[in-house]
């Protein structure tokens, strides 16, 4: 493009803006945090107010030994495992998918894109009357399948898209080789994929941590994620505002550590949706 | 491709786990949920089908209308608002004379990677008379202090500017993926041919951001329909006031208050149909755009 000659004025906005709406988007984590770990007294008169402060790690203590570490533990469990299983079922059917030429492929297809945006209020009538039948209700198990299960959609047509990609030299050589198709999944493809594979597994990861709507309906509360598992600290009326942003603040380590390390691979995945 | 032998051992293998469990968890209940929204059920004993009479009673149900009436309320202020702010940082974040732009897009996303109970507990912690920031704010600019989440007429602005703050990460990010896929040939055409920056935005720069455009309004009008978080979180333990209801927080209640899992049922069913038809449009491109028969 042409040199285009900018303004220090201009360049002065601009950025005053951008770095106002940034400091306003910075405002509510700061809150949370601020408001973890000062005394009561002090938030009540504005965690902003820094006129006589103090800090103190007490609220977590309190909401720690108060057992929130289970609501992290459970979260972990469930995100971690709901995160594996449907990368490599949904990676295995879109291998299929590219390599294979069936009769009722179109149809699988088209019914893969329509089921991506099933809400999770759409299944869950039929879904607690089937946990109770097979003994799945308040099993760690029962919500990773779930969860696994609604990956499937996106995760089967993002992968699809990247399989697509991979030159089929790869899979020719190994072929040749004497590798079955299982094989070549596993040795080949798998390992070329991995950029995507990653990409998947951060968004999934991240909306697994996030879900409250499975958790409430098929655990127990001593199996709760921390989505839910924060929501006891909440009381309508007198609300204890240090505990409530410790346990707060502790739900979100977790997931704001693995953005930020894996922040390029999360974007690719969100805006997979777009770009392809 | 094509030519390839489908029946063998290995290509079952690879399907069938992923349509078992699709065939399992989603859609058998889809279907069930459907059917039974047709019945009177308690959960426990046979559902009794008994035709339409559950969507009658929707229509004389004035917790359905008030739950239809605040999802209506919050997808209209919603959809434009996140729409263009997304759109506005998006250009803004865009522009190479703005500093530090990849810890903007880092602040940008806050929102969107924390569950959004805590994202409740943040807001309910700013939007608080006494504690809360925003209060204080508004009094340098004359607004009187307010308890707005306490009070009935205010309270769903904070279902908004939660899903707000949130939700416009996900905006941001499309629109600027979309700005950075753009062709840069076709704007400088644009500049060589004297089209100001209104004029290159308007005409050259939006048609090109039309798929990013689809997506944001169609993922948004999704998102904003199954708001179910930030309502939950002011139960604070109980069941939420009435007038804050919505569509989806109707279906738990009616499943684990009042033990109306037929009711429950259609209430889901039309929520999924509205879903669906908000859906329609990107869904078609999608499958148009990525050549279902190409394999």
């Amino acid at each position: 493009m042409r040199v285009v000659k900018v303004s220090t004025r201009y360049k002065v906005t601009i950025n005053l803006v951008a770095w106002t709406i940034g400091v306003i988007l910075f405002i509510p984590l700061l809150a949370l945090v601020m408001a973890s770990i000062r005394p009561f007294a002090e938030i009540v008169n504005g965690w902003w107010n820094f006129h006589n402060a103090h800090f103190t790690l007490i609220n977590y203590k309190q909401v720690w030994d108060a057992g929130f570490w289970r609501y992290i533990l459970n979260s972990l469990l469930i995100a971690t495992f709901a995160t594996i299983l449907p990368i490599l079922i949904a990676g295995m059917a879109a291998y299929g998918f590219t390599s294979f030429s069936f009769p009722v492929k179109t149809l699988l297809f088209l019914t893969l894109v329509a089921i991506q945006v099933v809400p999770q209020q759409a299944v869950i009538v039929p879904l607690l009357k089937l946990f109770r039948d097979l003994h799945m209700y308040n099993q760690y198990y029962g919500i990773i399948l779930v969860h696994s299960t609604f990956a499937l959609p996106w995760t089967i047509f993002f992968l699809r898209n990247f399989f697509k990609a991979i030159p089929k030299d790869y899979e020719e050589a190994a072929r040749i080789d004497g590798l079955s198709d299982v094989g070549i999944y596993f040795r080949v493809i798998l390992p070329i994929a991995l950029p995507a594979i990653i990409s998947v597994a951060v968004v999934q990861f991240i909306f697994v941590w996030q879900d409250l709507f499975f958790a409430l309906t098929l655990l127990r509360p001593d199996k709760w994620p921390v989505s839910a598992g924060v929501t006891t600290f909440i009381s309508r009326y007198n609300p204890n505002w240090g505990q409530l942003t410790a346990a707060g603040t502790l739900s979100i380590i977790v997931p704001i550590l693995v953005y930020v390390l894996l922040q390029k691979y999360y974007m690719k995945g969100v805006t997979g949706g777009i770009k392809g | 491709m094509g030519g390839r032998r489908w029946l063998t051992k290995d290509f079952f293998i690879l399907m069938t786990p992923a349509f078992v469990l699709l065939l399992i968890f989603i859609i058998y209940p889809l279907l069930n949920t459907f059917y039974l929204s047709f019945t009177h059920w308690d959960g426990m004993t046979q559902p009794k089908f008994v035709g339409i009479s559950n969507y009658r009673e929707m229509f004389h149900d004035p917790l359905f209308w008030t739950s239809v009436k605040n999802n209506l309320f919050i997808f209209i202020v919603f959809l434009p608002l996140v729409t263009l702010v997304g759109l506005g940082f998006a250009v803004l974040l865009h522009n190479k004379a703005v500093f530090g732009r990849n810890v903007l897009r880092g602040l940008v996303m806050l929102g969107m990677v924390m569950p959004m109970t805590v994202v409740g507990i943040v807001w309910m912690l700013l939007l608080d008379p006494h504690a809360g920031i925003v209060n204080r704010i508004l009094e340098i600019f004359g607004v009187a202090p307010r308890a707005w989440i306490q009070d009935p007429s205010t309270a769903i602005y904070f279902v908004i500017l939660g899903s707000l703050w949130a939700w416009q990460g996900f905006t941001t990010t499309v629109f600027l993926a979309g700005l950075e896929g753009l062709d840069v040939e076709v704007l400088e055409a644009a500049w060589i041919d004297g089209a100001n920056a209104w004029q290159r935005f308007r005409y050259v720069i939006l048609p090109l951001l039309k798929p990013a455009l689809i997506v944001v309004v169609t993922m948004s009008a999704i998102y904003i329909l199954k708001v179910f978080d930030l309502i939950y979180v002011l139960s604070g333990g109980e069941s939420v006031p009435m007038y804050l209801f919505v569509l989806a927080y109707m279906v738990y209640y009616e499943i684990f208050y009042n033990f109306r899992w037929g009711y429950a049922a259609a209430i889901a069913t039309l929520l999924t149909v509205s879903v669906f038809v908000f859906s329609l449009g990107m869904l078609k491109r999608m499958i148009s755009e990525r050549g279902v028969e190409s394999g």
